[in-house]
């Protein structure tokens, strides 16, 4: 089937690319919460935490199970559940972050490069696996809880819609950032990871408890990751035991593409990332839009290896 | 003692379990594990049919996992390894999760 787009300088052609980058940011902000958690862990110990696609993909479970059990419970006033389902996720989705890098991470520490890596992608195969056994294979459909939005403009026949759920992850996204920001700016935790991040051993014998420091990193990213499974959950309506591995995979190519290790550089990775997928999905063609982000991926890693936010690895002496 | 070849023997007996840390250890494990299992293993999904989902509670599951954990944990600090020499009596012992 071939869709005839509106020609690009008409005012309509216009239209559509303001309602495709709408589109885009919102899911550039998804990809962003998942793109920080890991960022942050390679800020800090230098591994890539390939199971934090997965953390997403149990933040998602999570936040439909809890839309579930307050239906039972007869809550049905929309802030009310959301907001007792966003602090339930980001609790329970925590403690999965917290668990899996006391139980395969942590005891690698020291070891040599490779095996944290390896037992990071043990651990994505087995919580995969995890919650195929215990909620089923099956793609669990959810009924829209926020509906609605308002048209931003229209113009030759075409209408730019901002729906109530776009604008919703969009500022949801945009405060979690500025509250993170904070953290990391200006609180004692935030001043651990800056300077565990520098230099670990240094920081451990000015007294930094550097296992504590690492720990809260991987709660911070997997809460952040369990309010991008709540958004994904309410955005497409549908959740399976597979989302975590293509949403990780992108995230990944977002944090690399904004510079690994760099916080901004996630977020604006996950946001231009965001952005390709949906004008790609726009203008070319949606079954290669996955395609057109790992493109993107081969081309920063072949090109600009730091990323754009990220700074050159300077080998240390 | 020293035995006639000049060696040193060591004759003493081995250090006692510290049981109340140990037990704290491994509750505390069993209680990180009802964490994790209540959402995902004690509150299933599945489809009642016209696309809308129910849910089902298998909280005795969640009661297998701690017990399994707990004794797990326990079992393993009770095996014998150098590390773990730590939690015998006389040799700094903790109850953190180490």
């Amino acid at each position: 089937m071939r869709i005839t787009l509106p020609a690009s300088g008409t005012r309509a052609g216009m239209a559509y690319f303001l309602q495709q980058l709408i589109n885009g940011l919102t899911l550039g902000s998804i990809y962003g919460l998942i793109a920080i958690g890991y960022t942050m862990v390679y800020g800090i110990i230098g591994m890539i935490n390939f199971a934090h696609g997965e953390i997403y993909m149990i933040g998602a479970f999570i936040s439909i199970i809890a839309f579930l059990v307050l239906g039972l419970a007869g809550v049905t006033y929309v802030p009310l559940a959301l907001a007792v389902v966003l602090l339930t996720t980001m609790l329970f989705t925590s403690i999965y972050g917290w668990a899996v890098e006391r139980i395969a991470y942590r005891p690698l520490r020291g070891s040599f490069r490779l095996a944290p890596l390896i037992s990071a992608i043990g651990m994505s195969i087995f919580l995969q696996n995890y919650v195929q056994i215990f909620q089923g294979a099956r793609v669990k459909p959810m009924p829209p809880v926020i509906e609605g939005g308002f048209t931003v403009f229209e113009s030759g026949g075409f209408a730019v819609r901002l729906s109530y759920l776009q604008l919703f992850i969009m500022l949801l996204t945009l405060a979690l950032m500025v509250g993170f920001t904070s953290v990391i700016a200006m609180t004692p935790l935030g001043r651990a990871q800056r300077a565990c991040e520098q230099d670990m051993r240094m920081a451990s014998l000015l007294g930094v408890d550097v296992n504590r420091v690492i720990s809260m990193t991987f709660v911070m990213g997997a809460a952040l990751a369990a309010v991008a499974g709540l958004m994904v959950t309410l955005y497409y309506g549908v959740v399976d035991f597979f989302i975590g591995f293509l949403a990780g995979v992108k995230a990944f190519t977002a944090a690399v593409l904004g510079g690994i290790g760099s916080l901004p550089g996630a977020m604006l990775g996950g946001i231009l990332i965001g952005l390709i997928e949906a004008f790609w999905s726009g203008y070319f063609s949606v079954e290669y839009k996955d395609v057109s982000v790992f493109v993107v991926l081969v081309l920063v890693l072949v090109f600009c290896p730091t990323g754009l936010l990220g700074r050159p690895e300077v080998e240390k002496v | 003692m020293t035995a006639a070849s000049g060696l040193a023997v060591d004759t003493a007996a081995p250090p006692s379990i510290i049981w109340p840390a140990l037990l704290k250890d491994a509750l505390l494990a069993a209680f990180v594990a009802v964490l994790l299992a209540v959402p995902l293993v004690g509150l299933q999904t599945y489809d009642v049919g016209g696309g809308a989902l129910g849910i089902r509670t298998h909280f005795d599951w969640v009661g297998f996992a701690a017990i399994g954990v707990f004794a797990g944990r326990l079992a393993l600090r009770l095996l014998p390894s150098p590390t773990r020499g730590a939690w015998r009596e006389g040799i700094q012992p903790g109850l953190r999760l180490e």
